[in-house]
């Protein structure tokens, strides 16, 4: 028996149908292996007899995908039958709270007509004010102010302010100044 | 009725002697048995090569049918510009990656009991005789790619063992050509070292040279 010339496939020359063929040829012939794994020992997982898949397994397969097609249309149609009463479902829970939230906002609207409540943006009489200081309302007025700032600084020991920064200075800054007032 | 097994058989004759291309032509307009055809002629071609990828029979198989499940619920999405055999080949490459991808952190999870296994085997495994059989080799392969990624192992048996052109399995894969190229030169320098440093008794031809030597 003559072997053929394996060479090209070692080389990486054999392509398609001539690759495939001295393949086939050294999973079958030993020698012929054992020559070319010498010269590339990776010949000995790309040279393997195909696995055998009779027709019985071809057959096996067929049944099992048409089972498994079978079942998941039978989960399609589950779904799809579902589907309907899912939604029905959902629109009655919607409408539901929709008619709860609409006989909320009336009985609340009914509500503050008959106790005549004040509407949210109208100032509240009924609020207690806080008292100002005389200092702090002092500073509001412009006049003292003005006549506060002319006013000559007299030699003595003041309170020193740290420079502050980060995003917390402002209201560092504030605080030192309610502090000094 | 028979008129009407008459016209099914004749269809399913019909269907066994057109093109793969044909085929898919044919399950886009529903036909459950262009499906049929199709498994018929792709089963073993996908067997192969998934169980290249995963090592486990039964795990191929369930591929396997995935694989065909997949092919009929994307049938729409198949174009003709494509070869047939590529846009097969790329959902069972995809499947079997996924498969082995979890398979590896189920496995990292019970290393343990892999590890025992894997001993107890060992123990009671089957000598090695002068030639190794393909079960063999397939063990050998299955633990020196166990460093290689799931691209990388997918990559070799679609080149080197099933012989694609660098095109094909870009295809397949989703990725360029030169990544392709890039892939196949990490997992040959890997699994040949792995052959090389582990296995140099599994080679009887270098084997021989040394004891020649």
């Amino acid at each position: 028996v003559s072997c053929p010339d394996w060479r090209p496939l070692v080389e990486g020359r054999a392509a398609g149908a001539e690759r495939k063929r001295l393949q086939a040829h050294l999973a079958s012939c030993p020698r012929c292996l054992d020559a070319a794994c010498h010269e590339d020992p990776l010949l000995l997982f790309s040279c393997r007899a195909s696995l055998e898949v009779d027709a019985d397994e071809v057959e096996a397969m067929r049944a099992r995908v048409t089972g498994a097609l079978t079942q998941l249309e039978r989960v399609g149609e589950r779904r799809r039958s579902i589907a309907p009463a899912r939604f029905w479902r959902h629109t009655v829970r919607a409408s539901g709270v929709a008619a709860a939230v609409a006989v909320l906002s009336l009985g609340a609207v009914g509500l503050s007509d008959w106790i005549d409540l004040p509407s949210p943006g109208a100032p509240s009489t009924s609020a207690p004010r806080i008292q100002e200081s005389p200092v702090t309302a002092a500073t509001h007025d412009d006049s003292v102010s003005e006549a506060l700032r002319g006013l000559p600084l007299v030699e003595g020991s003041y309170p020193v302010r740290h420079q502050a920064s980060g995003p917390s200075s402002d209201f560092l800054e504030l605080v030192v100044d309610e502090l000094e007032h | 009725m028979p008129e009407l097994a008459y016209s099914r058989t004749r269809h399913v004759a019909a269907l066994s002697a057109v093109s793969d291309r044909d085929l898919l032509a044919q399950l886009q307009a529903d036909d459950e048995l262009a499906l049929d055809e199709l498994v018929k002629r792709k089963t073993r071609a996908l067997l192969n090569v998934v169980y290249r990828v995963l090592a486990d029979w039964e795990e191929s198989r369930d591929v396997v049918q995935m694989t065909f499940v997949r092919i009929w619920e994307s049938r729409s999405k198949y174009s003709s510009e494509y070869s047939p055999n590529t846009w097969i080949y790329r959902i069972a490459t995809n499947l079997a990656i996924d498969h082995l991808r979890s398979r590896r952190s189920r496995d990292r999870a019970a290393e343990p009991l892999r590890l025992q296994h894997e001993r107890r085997q060992d123990a009671s495994g089957e000598q090695h005789g002068a030639r190794l059989g393909d079960r063999e080799v397939q063990r050998i392969f299955d633990e020196l790619a166990a460093g290689l990624s799931e691209r990388q192992r997918a990559v070799f048996v679609l080149r080197e063992i099933e012989g694609l052109s660098s095109r094909e399995v870009a295809e397949i894969v989703g990725c360029r050509e030169s990544t392709v190229r890039n892939h196949l030169f990490h997992a040959r320098s890997h699994l040949r070292r792995g052959i090389e440093e582990r296995y140099p008794e599994y080679l009887p031809a270098m084997r021989l040279a040394r004891e020649d030597a």
